[in-house]
């Protein structure tokens, strides 16, 4: 390893963060394998928010965890012409998820019989156990919950992950035709489910 | 709202971060992986485990945690014949033979009007235990309209919607009803048996179906491929029953209707992730479920819903689905609004902050700002002049730390009833408080004086429809708009709360046999600033 001084965490010249694109970073980090923990400051926090979202805070720790674990172990294998790594650190982080299906499932279930989710429950004040879900959250935690797996990973991706079509069909390995039939069905499921006799929405502001 | 709106809607009280337990599991095991790279190749789930034994138990394997409701269910092997409350002579058990029970039994019950509401108690059991700690199994109380629509607490949410008016015109021969079940399923799945069954089971939590279509469910229920029968269950409130049963798929949990044993009405639906391990079971109870006259009363009653409790509860749908804005959306209290008012031929442009606390008019060609704490405010004619303060009705979002133990928000009264007879603590200036005079005047209030409309909990309106005497008409305001108008018989103050009949808008007030209409009203960035500048 060559030494510019460090060699402990972080101690990289301050900077660093912003300069290099993730694609650098992971080279960086096959000679310096600390430095795999920017690619964890960088993008952790969204994809937990992603994880938690659907398996509740406590297993999204252990999964965003062991989702950075196994790209730190593939990262002499990362394609160098991929500038952005949060397709390939989503697709880790949904194939864990995956191994949780059951799980998942059964929390949206839960949501949609009781109207009480235990995802969200550590992040509000509610004190009482008072049911608070809307009847749109609890048809939609529903729908999910019978969408197939590869329909509501890609729904997720794109609407909770922020991937671009292309970014998806990149973390789930699939063409990006897939990606758009996949998202078209999945959205059809869900209009059903919510709108078939919903009116159409009404965003006035006056009544001129 | 669309779908996609929704689902970002959806949880969005997660936030962003929160990653130092998976950081500081990442870079332990990070270390270790350091130190032992180039040795061999290490396993990483392995050495997670190592870690933290529990972190998967936490939610895949909730053995841990076990069930305080005992659950016992006794499967017979090789479903052995069992003569159970069934007609002198009856062989075994079959899905058929149950189907013929529950069917009879569900033609015996009475239909319901679609806008009925029905009280709801049941106990749900969530499976490995409620991470915030609440209690499990769960007793709740809840409201739902007979057609599913609206539920407050009640009613289990499927995700299959049959318009009500639509289940009229269901197939009704048992395999036609299957398949058409099985096309409401855009999304292909090939566990056909699974989709049917769920479908049938959310359609009869989710709504109280009319008794032939009912009918008509059981015998679709032993129509599907693979379904059992299982005797002698038990259900989490203890009950006996028999249950339609559907082995665990790769899709799908174990599926279970457990039905009462002797009569055969509906007791409980239930989900095994895992058969037979308590830890794995979801099960929703219906511990009573009867009509009652209104949203919070448990009084049964088989009155049909009033004219007035009717366009309630359409208020109700619409602003679930339509108008209600996402809490963080909610207007601040300090947020400039711009009305134009109707008073008698007299219009008039109003500014107004949202909570009312500061009021703005051109008096002659001059913009007049007024705050409530300013001298001027005594010859001010506030808009909103008495009753409940904005934060109160309109509580802050969001509410993102975490909970604190027995520190409960005040919030107004969430049933009619109740609701009514706080309003009528605040003084408005009713001689004669017959017909919740100073209830109705509050609500005739909020809506003129507080910026967060269209917005005002439904709840009101189903209170409203609650005061005695009350009327509805479709009437032509002063504006030539089509109105509906709630109509109070009180002797003081306002007579009349119209609502915009296309989108149930608030349109203005009675009083005195005057009109005031709200003809416009729209967020603007500060007093004297016209809409759209």
């Amino acid at each position: 390893m060559t030494d510019q001084g460090r060699g402990v965490w972080g101690v990289r010249p301050p900077g660093i963060d912003d300069e290099l694109d993730d694609a650098a970073v992971i080279q960086l980090s096959r000679r310096e394998p600390e430095q795999f923990t920017l690619l964890f400051r960088r993008h952790a926090p969204h994809i937990q928010r992603y994880v938690a979202r659907r398996l509740g805070p406590d297993a999204a720790d252990d999964i965003v965890a062991e989702t950075f674990l196994l790209a730190f172990r593939q990262r002499d294998r990362y394609d160098q012409d991929r500038p952005d790594a949060r397709p390939w650190l989503y697709g880790i982080a949904t194939n864990l998820i995956g191994r949780h299906r059951r799980a998942e499932v059964r929390l949206y279930r839960a949501l949609a019989r009781t109207g009480a989710d235990p995802v969200v429950e550590p992040f509000t004040d509610r004190v009482d156990d008072r049911v608070s879900a809307s009847t749109a959250a609890r048809r939609l935690a529903a729908a999910l919950a019978r969408l197939s797996a590869e329909y509501r990973d890609t729904l997720l991706l794109v609407t909770w992950g922020d991937l671009s079509y292309d970014e998806a069909a990149t973390a789930l390995g699939v063409p990006v035709g897939t990606v758009r039939s996949r998202l078209s069905r999945a959205r059809s499921r869900l209009r059903r489910t919510l709108g078939e006799t919903n009116p159409a929405a009404l965003h006035e502001e006056s009544r001129a | 709202m669309n779908e996609m709106e929704e689902l970002t809607r959806f949880r969005a009280e997660v936030p962003d971060g929160g990653t130092a337990r998976a950081e500081e599991i990442f870079r332990t095991a990070l270390q270790k992986e350091l130190s032992s790279e180039r040795h061999s190749a290490p396993r990483f789930r392995n050495r997670l485990r190592e870690l933290r034994p529990a972190w998967r138990a936490a939610i895949a394997v909730p053995l841990a945690l076990g069930l305080a409701a005992g659950v016992t269910v006794a499967l017979l092997p090789g479903t052995a014949p069992e003569h159970r409350g069934g007609a002198p002579g009856a062989g075994p058990l079959t899905a058929t033979l149950l189907a013929d029970r529950a069917a009879a039994a569900a033609l015996t019950s009475p239909a319901v009007p679609a806008e009925q509401w029905i009280y709801e108690q049941t106990e749900h059991t969530f499976p490995g235990g409620r991470p915030a700690g609440g209690p499990n199994p769960s007793v709740q109380n809840g409201w739902m309209t007979a057609d599913g629509r609206l539920t407050n607490g009640a009613g289990v949410i499927g995700d299959v919607v049959v318009p009500y008016d639509k289940l009229g015109s269901l197939p009704a021969s048992p395999a036609e009803l299957n398949k058409y079940l099985r096309s409401l399923d855009p999304v292909a799945n090939d566990d056909t048996s699974s989709v049917e069954f769920s479908t049938i089971m959310e359609l009869m939590l989710m709504m109280v179906l009319p008794p032939s279509l009912e009918a008509e469910m059981y015998h679709a229920l032993a129509l599907i491929p693979g379904v059992q029968v299982k005797d002698h269950v038990t259900d989490i409130a203890g009950r006996a029953g028999v249950a339609f049963l559907l082995p665990p798929t790769k899709q799908s949990e174990q599926l279970e209707l457990i039905l009462d044993a002797s009569d055969y009405h509906l007791l409980a639906q239930a989900s095994w992730d895992n058969p037979g391990n308590p830890a794995t079971l979801s099960e929703t109870a219906i511990l009573h479920q009867y009509p009652v006259a209104e949203l919070g009363s448990t009084q049964p009653s088989t009155a049909p819903p009033s004219a007035a409790e009717v366009i309630g509860e359409r208020i109700d749908y619409s602003q679930e689905w339509t108008t209600r804005p996402r809490p963080a959306e909610q207007v601040k209290p300090g947020q400039w609004l711009y009305r134009e008012l109707r008073a008698g031929a007299k219009d008039q442009e109003v500014w107004a902050t949202a909570d009312d606390s500061a009021q703005a008019e051109y008096v002659n060609g001059t913009l007049r700002v007024c705050q409530r704490t300013d001298p001027c405010a005594a010859a001010e004619q506030w808009l909103m002049p008495a009753g409940p303060s904005f934060t109160l009705i309109y509580p802050r979002y969001p509410r993102l730390t975490p909970r604190k133990a027995g520190k409960a928000l005040p919030t107004l009264p969430e049933y009619p009833r109740p609701l009514l007879d706080k309003l009528n603590t605040y003084g408005t200036g009713c001689a004669n408080v017959r017909g919740d005079c100073n209830a109705v005047n509050v609500a005739a209030n909020v809506l003129t004086g507080y910026g967060n409309y269209p917005w005002l909990d439904a709840t009101w309106f189903l209170a409203l429809a609650d005061v005695p005497g009350v009327t509805i008409q479709h009437v032509t305001d002063q504006a030539g708009r089509a109105d509906i108008e709630f109509g109070f018989p009180a002797l003081d103050g306002v007579t009349g709360i119209l609502l915009d009949a296309g989108n149930y808008h608030f349109a203005g007030y009675v009083k005195g046999g005057a009109q005031t209409l709200l003809l416009k009203q729209a967020l603007v960035s500060g007093p004297g600033v016209l809409p759209g500048k």
